[in-house]
């Protein structure tokens, strides 16, 4: 292990989110101590056994000779034509591929956008929240023209309002007073 | 068996009313669409409808459910014969025979053989589900808290090993799921866990807004990234003529469509294995049995008979071990085993109680019932719902997400419920990108309480600590079966090495 490269696991965006479940499943195990017998050993022996996990999975993304052995425990592999057919025809390895795939730019857009949606909602109410999202995110991210911004998002806040508030009788959100 | 039949009347009566026939046809109508268009599925489209579920009778919100389940899986056939784009993954075998015909100019055929397989493949399934129902119900009869404990972690574990990807990261996800069923208070001893002076978290993390999140917020922000599809305009038309003889070549290949639907349903039956993997399995097996052989992906009828009688099979072998033991045969099942809870169904001897059967019977007759209209309205609908698949995804996917929070917040009216299913979109979309299973991540939340009140059960009733596991016969059994599967991937790795 000693003499095992490294790989560049920091370009990896797939390592902070490894990284951000062992913090998560290790925050569980130390809480877990506190409480009583009964009600701490069915976490503790699953918080060890994912820790034991995805600390095999950050070794695998640290060291790549790791990675490699660990594949071979891929259950499904018979089966996954997909896999197999997108590496044979890129001749990447998983790793370079997921690095490749992964947009920050368009992830950081989509997530702002829907966190945007949803701050909208405490403050004008469900029926407005979809009108101004739906309208702005057709017009300027997906380049719809004005007029089928405008059919879509009436057309969808119609139906949800006659869905939920008509039909199943759901008190809307009305945002806050 | 008698209880059995004596419960079907009553699931009949509720199935003729006017309102079940309306949300049934909701369900339907979504199945097809969401089947239709690349890049949705089938467990969207049912992530989508639980909050719309939400006071309905049970046996109505299931008869939905089951209306998407029967749809889905032919509309997905008809984008991968005309455009060689599955529509669901369990499509992906039909684009092998289905696509170089229409490419003929023969899409007639296959839509026509796909839309009779399929209905035919769906009601073998259901018709075994039906007859294996009552030897199941003996079985469950049998099943304590170390069974049901050991059953959970055989689903557990066979859903991380046959989804597809590392076994490593299908496992961490449904210990991930588990340790989300943690928080709140402890269903033994009423101490309160992980709840970070909270008062949401006090009743635990909702298993439906996380379902929504990870499977219909998650597949919106892919498809926000994708971007548009580039699919090409529909060159094929379907001919009234080439649909009749897709008809005819199914019943000139009764092997075909008998084997097909008995690997289906078998495959079904199997935890986590799911629709791709029967038809893949069911392609190849045509394949190798047909004496058309060399034109097997090059338009052989017989492959889209294989394809899409394998993946409507499954349905009814799925629902078994969902309906008996709550762990759930495909992905589908999983989110209907969010929507069981949502109802207060118990999975299990109760769900298989003469005052609960009607639900089965309803799930049953909605499934036979939405894989027959399927049919009939794939035959007829085809060429128009083609056009569904030219939506880009960038904007189905804003639609989605409007749906999804409003459908979250709709359970218990809470802000809270909104905001967890955005964090799971976003978390369920790079689980998806790094390779950890969504579906095994749900069905340990679903089952985690479930799973730790069996195993302190099992606990409390054994004078022998965790021996208990090993002394009791069917939890021997199923953990002898659990140890094959682990080692299967080993030792097939050693014989190939020797071979």
């Amino acid at each position: 292990m000693a003499s095992a490269k490294i790989s560049k696991f920091w370009n990896n965006p797939g390592f902070y989110l490894s990284l951000l479940f062992f913090t998560a499943v290790l925050v569980e195990i130390v809480l877990s101590l506190d409480f009583p017998y009964r009600a701490k050993l069915f976490p503790l022996i699953v918080g060890v056994i994912c820790l034991l996990l995805i600390s095999l999975d950050l070794l695998g993304r640290i060291f790549p000779e790791v990675a490699v052995r660990l594949d071979k425990f891929r259950g499904g592999q018979m089966l996954d034509i997909s896999k197999m057919e997108s590496e044979r025809s890129s001749g990447k390895n998983s790793t370079e591929q997921e690095r490749l795939r992964f947009e920050y730019l368009s992830f950081l857009k989509i997530f702002l956008w829907f966190t945007g949606y949803f701050l909208l909602l405490p403050y004008i109410g469900y029926l407005f929240s979809i009108m101004i999202f739906l309208f702005l995110f057709l017009k300027f991210f997906s380049n719809c023209r004005l007029k089928t911004s405008i059919q879509i998002t009436a057309g969808v806040a119609l139906a949800t309002w006659v869905i939920f508030s008509l039909i199943l009788d759901v008190p809307w959100y009305e945002g806050l007073q | 068996m008698v209880e059995i039949l004596a419960a079907f009347g009553p699931a009949l009566n509720l199935f003729l009313s006017l309102s079940t026939w309306a949300f049934f046809l909701l369900g339907f109508v979504l199945g097809m669409i969401f089947g239709a268009i690349p890049g949705l599925s089938g467990a969207i489209a049912l992530a989508l409808l639980i909050p719309v579920s939400w006071g309905m009778a049970p046996e109505q919100g299931m008869i939905m459910f089951a209306g998407v389940m029967g749809s889905v899986t032919f509309a997905g056939a008809i984008p991968a014969i005309l455009l060689n784009v599955p529509g669901t993954a369990t499509n992906v075998a039909t684009c092998f025979d289905g696509y170089p015909l229409s490419q003929q100019g023969k899409a007639g055929i296959p839509l026509g053989a796909a839309a009779t397989a399929s209905g035919l493949g769906a009601i073998f399934g259901i018709l075994w589900l039906i007859i294996l129902l009552p030897a199941v119900r003996f079985i469950i009869m049998k099943v304590g808290p170390p069974e049901t404990f050991v059953l959970i972690l055989f689903g557990l574990f066979a859903l991380s090993l046959f989804v597809r990807g590392n076994m490593i990261k299908g496992l961490f996800a449904g210990g991930l799921g588990l340790i989300l069923s943690f928080v709140g208070f402890d269903p033994v001893t009423g101490a309160l866990r992980y709840d970070f002076n909270t008062l949401y978290l006090y009743d635990g993390i909702r298993p439906v807004p996380v379902i929504i999140g990870v499977f219909a917020i998650a597949e919106a922000v892919a498809l926000s990234i994708r971007g548009g599809v580039s699919i090409s305009k529909v060159k094929n038309q379907a001919k009234s003529s080439d649909v009749v003889e897709g008809i005819k070549s199914v019943f000139r290949y009764p092997k075909t469509l008998l084997r097909s639907s008995a690997i289906g349903t078998c495959i079904g039956i199997i935890p986590g294995v799911g629709g791709t993997v029967a038809c893949i399995v069911s392609w190849m097996a045509a394949a190798h049995a047909s004496p058309r052989k060399a034109n097997f992906g090059k338009g052989e009828i017989e492959g889209v008979i294989a394809s899409e009688a394998a993946n409507d099979a499954k349905d009814g072998g799925a629902l078994l071990p969902t309906i008996a033991f709550g762990i759930p045969g495909s992905t589908e099942m999983a989110i209907l085993l969010g929507a069981f809870i949502l109802h207060g169904i118990v999975p299990g001897p109760e769900l298989l109680s003469p005052e609960r059967l009607p639900i089965v019977w309803c799930i049953i007759l909605g499934l036979l019932l939405s894989n027959i209209l399927v049919s009939t309205a794939g035959l007829l609908l085809a060429r128009h719902l083609a056009k569904l698949t030219l939506i880009p995804g960038n904007i189905i996917a804003p639609i989605i997400v409007c749906i999804s929070l409003i459908g979250a917040y709709t359970m218990h009216l809470s802000i809270y419920d909104a905001l967890l299913a955005l964090i799971f979109g976003f978390i369920g979309y790079l689980m998806t990108l790094y390779g950890f299973s969504r579906v095994t991540l749900v069905l340990g939340l679903v089952l985690g309480r479930l799973a730790e009140r069996s195993f302190n059960q099992s606990l409390m009733l054994s004078d022998s600590g965790p021996l208990i596991f090993l002394t009791r016969p069917l939890c021997l059994i199923f953990l002898i079966i659990l140890i094959f599967f682990i080692l299967f991937p080993v030792v097939r790795k050693l014989t190939t090495r020797r071979g």
